[in-house]
């Protein structure tokens, strides 16, 4: 009697579901193209975000690389240059590099306009003052080009003698609102706005040669230069003119202030040498951080670890460590997202949740809370971007983090109602543990903001940082953040 | 709701290996009824059962690839959701299988009753049990597993596994008929 009832149940059963009809397909649809072209979507935003980084890198360079120039720059074109622009034709002969003041004055019929003292960061070596001639055979160092009257600030750029590099001079003013360009050269091109000037490393000093011939020898590096084109003829401006102004003594006082705090600077920063060529900075720090997730709330948590930061160059660091962190999450509403539906499997209480108005309610257990704590190792790998090295320690830092975790504990609890009786309810919980379950990588952006205070010899710093989710982590894949703040203490080592 | 035009099967797998999203929908919705029939059986509701349908649908898109056009797709189909459907209960199954009713009454159902159960009747009766015997049920008698697949599926073993199901049977007859009783 049984088995012919459960055949006929059987049949029953196979003939109503296998014929089953469902009007909620396009619905069914809708959800699934939500979840379907995931992977597309997260292709394309990967892609971006990887855009976006490189853009933000070759920015960094960019920056980092414009600063080292005007570094250079610094130490190697450390003149001032004084230019005297004939107010009547358009060419301008200048040469700039003397301990004193140098004027090109040569013609007894030029008149000369007004000129203007430019004082650049220089430091004179010494002392001697160098004559030129003023034939434009011997002297060809330096072109401008200008137009009829207009007076021309002349700022030399880099200078990097190993390369015998051209330098371009940009005019800076002009009486007409006109611009300008000088180029400096080693090599004689009168008349061009592109010649080359030399500067041999092993002396310091700035030889610039005319047709092979050099007539300026031992050209100081910090010293105002006046020079003054004439306009009688223009032969003679083309071939230009450089000649020393002994009469520049107030220029020469100014010139000497400023060589006192440049030498003065400079005895600063050869102390600051041993810092900043650190290859190698090694630190300890505490965080203080909330946790985040959509549908939980937020869980403050603490962490520790060590940072070590790897010296690329002045300003960029490769900032990596390993850190050991709590993370929790409490979800009270709703049980947390799934990343698959593999691996939902702790959290199918969330399935209890909404009753459909089809079946039972009565077993039918009610999601109550689902708790997450998570001690993981972050082992970040970033690029750290300093400011202003050497007299601040503020930074913008961003990369990625992988790591693993070392316990993982899923707890949620659910009301277990009685069959018959919807008042009559039990409260379960359902735990599971799991231990470096797998290593994750590259699945958290990391951002932060830093700033650092000397600590005797050692520094303090505060570091605001951002943990984003890129992809569900642990064995739920629970897609997590952090947000808080990191006190770092790093110590002095020195490069080996 | 069933699509305007049915379209061969054979066409619709062939476009859908292709990767056309358009015939991605069709097929879709040509056999999302037979899937939610299957998953409706082993899900606690309707929403979950949709979730179910739609895994077993995407896992179906992302190896139809290496679907062999021989081999009935229906077959396929179903063996795809009930998978998805094991996996998404497996532990509430392994969490309440200890769960359980009371026990069943020594009467009997006429076979007329049976024969009047619609398909939410028979979903309504099959949720009151608990889950493991409810897949259990599923599996054996509808799906056409045996025991020894059903305790490596579900991790039990098999004589587990014919237990709950005569357990199952027993208590659908019960529920069936206080059902009957209640309703007259």
């Amino acid at each position: 009697m049984d088995e012919r009832w459960d055949n006929d149940l059987k049949k029953r059963i196979k003939e109503v579901f296998d014929n089953y009809e469902d009007t909620s397909a396009d619905e069914g649809w809708r959800l699934l193209r939500e979840k379907f072209p995931e992977k597309q979507k997260r292709r394309i935003a990967v892609w971006i975000w990887l855009g976006s980084a490189a853009a933000l890198l070759v920015l960094l360079l960019g920056i980092f690389w414009l600063r080292t120039a005007n570094t250079t720059s610094q130490h190697f074109a450390g003149n001032k240059v004084q230019i005297k622009k004939d107010t009547n034709k358009g060419s301008v002969q200048a040469i700039a590099r003397n301990n004193s003041a140098v004027d090109s004055a040569t013609n007894k019929n030029q008149k000369h306009a007004k000129s203007k003292v430019i004082p650049l960061n220089t430091i004179a070596k010494t002392s001697t003052t160098t004559t030129t001639t003023n034939t434009a055979k011997n002297v060809n160092s330096a072109t401008l080009k200008t137009e009829t009257g207009s007076k021309i600030l002349v700022k030399p750029a880099i200078i990097k003698p190993e390369n015998n590099l051209a330098v371009s001079l940009a005019a800076v003013n002009s009486n007409q609102n006109r611009q300008a360009q000088v180029s400096v050269a080693q090599k004689n091109t009168p008349l061009s706005a592109n010649n080359n000037l030399q500067k041999p490393a092993s002396t310091g000093n700035n030889n610039i040669a005319g047709d092979g011939q050099t007539d300026i020898n031992s050209l100081a590096q910090t010293n105002p230069v006046r020079i003054d084109t004439g306009t009688k003829s223009k032969n003679y401006l083309a071939n230009s003119l450089a000649t020393v102004d002994m009469k520049q003594v107030q220029a020469k006082k100014m010139d000497d202030m400023f060589i006192k705090e440049k030498l003065a600077s400079n005895q600063k920063d050869d102390k600051k040498i041993p810092s900043s060529k650190k290859l190698i900075s090694l630190g300890v720090y505490a965080a203080t951080y909330f946790n985040y997730a959509k549908g939980s709330s937020n869980q403050f948590n603490l962490g520790a670890g060590l940072t070590a930061d790897i010296r690329l160059n002045d300003n960029l660091r490769i900032s990596t460590g390993l850190s050991v962190g709590h993370n929790s999450l409490s979800y009270n509403s709703q049980a947390p997202a799934l990343q698959s539906a593999t691996d939902g499997a702790p959290l199918a209480a969330a399935s209890f949740a909404p009753i459909s108005r089809y079946l039972y309610t009565a077993s039918t257990p009610q999601f109550k809370s689902y708790d997450a704590n998570l001690m993981g190792i972050d082992v970040p790998l970033n690029i750290k971007y300093i400011f202003d090295p050497g007299k601040s320690n503020t930074y913008l830092l961003a990369g990625l983090s992988s790591g693993t975790f070392i316990n993982e504990t899923y707890t949620y609890s659910y009301n277990n109602p009685s069959l018959y009786s919807t008042n009559v309810s039990q409260v379960q919980n359902q735990s599971t543990t799991n231990s470096f379950n797998g290593i994750y990588i590259a699945r958290t952006l990391n951002l932060a903001f830093g700033t650092g205070y000397l600590l005797g010899r050692n520094r303090l710093v505060i570091e605001p940082f951002l943990k984003y989710p890129l992809e569900g982590l642990g064995t739920q894949q629970l897609k997590f953040g952090a947000g808080g703040i990191n006190l770092k203490f790093n110590f002095e080592t020195h490069k080996k | 709701m069933r699509p305007p035009h049915r379209i061969a099967e054979d066409e619709l797998i062939r476009q859908c290996k292709s990767g056309s999203l358009k015939y991605q929908e069709l097929l879709y919705k040509q056999f999302y009824g037979y899937a939610m029939g299957i998953s409706l059986r082993y899900c606690q509701n309707r929403d979950d059962a949709m979730e179910v349908v739609n895994d077993a649908f995407i896992k179906l898109f992302k190896s139809i690839e290496s679907f062999d056009s021989e081999k009935p797709f229906k077959a396929w189909l179903r063996t795809i959701v009930v998978n998805t459907a094991i996996d998404r209960r497996r532990k509430d199954i392994k969490l309440l299988q200890n769960t359980d009713l009371d026990e069943a009454g020594n009467l009997t159902i006429g076979i007329s009753a049976i024969e009047d159960l619609l398909a939410d009747d028979i979903i309504s009766m099959m949720q009151m049990l608990p889950p493991i015997q409810l897949a259990i049920f599923n599996l054996f008698e509808i799906d056409g597993y045996n025991h020894d697949e059903i305790g490596e599926m579900l991790k039990i073993p098999a004589s587990s596994s014919r237990v709950y199901l005569s357990r199952a049977k027993e208590k659908l007859r019960k529920v069936i008929t206080q059902e009957k009783q209640k309703h007259g």
